[in-house]
């Protein structure tokens, strides 16, 4: 019953910090388009590890970045998937 | 459309401002659809989306009609689950109790138990 | 699944609209059902059938006609926030006497009693913005 919330910007906003104010332990939290560049940044914070931290592949070979052990890159079949598995999605821009 | 069993709680989670750009419109005119549709509907607003409850909004100068004035007939339109973060109020210098509606103020906790609460969630 | 797919962003202002576009090719490939798709506030834009990237990118909006028109999708565009961008289907462009219609023809210009409706008959809503 958990929710999936995605981001997809830089922090040059503050939709990952908004997310992560009212995200519930257990959530998922995908970061695709330019919300990937965060992720380095988001597993140093204490509430990621009480998330599913999830990265879309294509955004994230498109950057050219890598990404922190604890971030699982999936592509969008698995997307679709996680849509499915989870009660309900949030999308912050 | 058979609303009987298909009636889902909606969230919305309004963070915009009112006049800069069309998404806290766009999402007054989701909110009271919805509501003409009889789901059970949350509104909250957040960041600066708390900026659409100040007071005294003159928009006519800039060709722009008051937003303000359209969140007064949510009621209206049964909308009455209206919340709105403390701490988003506090950080802008707005007072609860002095908005143009009558909001819940919400802590980040609560919101998050509305979400789980919820089938849909929009923010925009 | 039945998904519905809410889209908020044109296509080349970000990279939203693309995002949602490979969303929903990949919930059909995998065999689920898109219940509707909604295209809302900027959305609308990819709608528009006068859309002609250079021949050397990618073309979004021909994409999404030629995924609406294979798998028979409802696509939705809101008509008020069409109207207001310029987005116009013929009788919309009739009705107000505009020189032309530019609206692809695997779209709808409906109202956002559809995404209420979809809303309802959906197991899971994605939105798409930016």
């Amino acid at each position: 019953m958990s929710t999936l919330h995605t981001v997809n910007k830089t922090a040059a906003t503050n939709a990952l910090e908004a997310c992560l104010r009212v995200a519930s332990s257990g959530d998922s939290l995908l970061l695709l388009e330019d919300g990937v560049y965060q992720a380095s940044k988001l597993v140093q914070l204490p509430v990621a590890k009480t998330l599913q931290l999830f990265a879309l592949k294509e955004d994230v070979t498109a950057r050219g970045i890598k990404l922190p052990a604890t971030v699982t890159p999936i592509d969008y079949a698995q997307f679709v998937d996680l849509v499915c598995q989870q009660q309900r999605s949030v999308s912050w821009f | 459309m058979s609303t009987t069993n298909s009636r889902k709680t909606i969230t919305f989670i309004s963070r915009s401002t009112p006049y800069g750009g069309g998404l806290a419109k766009a999402c007054l005119d989701m909110v009271l659809s919805a509501a003409v549709f009889e789901q059970h509907i949350n509104l909250v607003f957040m960041d600066d989306g708390v900026w659409q409850l100040q007071p005294n909004q003159s928009p006519q100068d800039i060709n722009a009609k008051d937003l303000s004035a359209a969140l007064t007939a949510l009621p209206l339109y049964e909308v009455n689950n209206v919340f709105a973060e403390s701490a988003s109020l506090s950080a802008r210098g707005l007072d609860p109790k002095a908005l143009v509606i009558d909001i819940t103020p919400y802590s980040a906790q609560q919101i998050a138990a509305l979400i789980r609460e919820s089938d849909v969630v929009y923010q925009l | 699944m039945k998904l519905t797919v809410l889209v908020y962003s044109a296509p080349y202002s970000s990279e939203a609209a693309y995002s949602a576009y490979r969303f929903t090719a990949s919930a059909l490939a995998a065999g689920h059902e898109i219940y509707r798709l909604f295209f809302y506030y900027d959305g609308v834009h990819n709608s528009n059938a006068l859309s002609t990237p250079p021949q050397d990118e990618f073309d979004l909006v021909k994409a999404w006609s030629e995924l609406i028109k294979t798998h028979k999708l409802d696509a939705i565009s809101c008509v008020s926030s069409a109207l207001r961008r310029g987005i116009l289907d013929p009788q919309e462009a009739a009705r107000y006497e505009k020189e032309a219609a530019n609206m692809g023809s695997h779209f709808v210009l409906s109202g956002l009693g559809q995404l209420v409706d979809a809303n309802a008959m959906s197991d899971r809503v994605m939105s798409f913005g930016a």
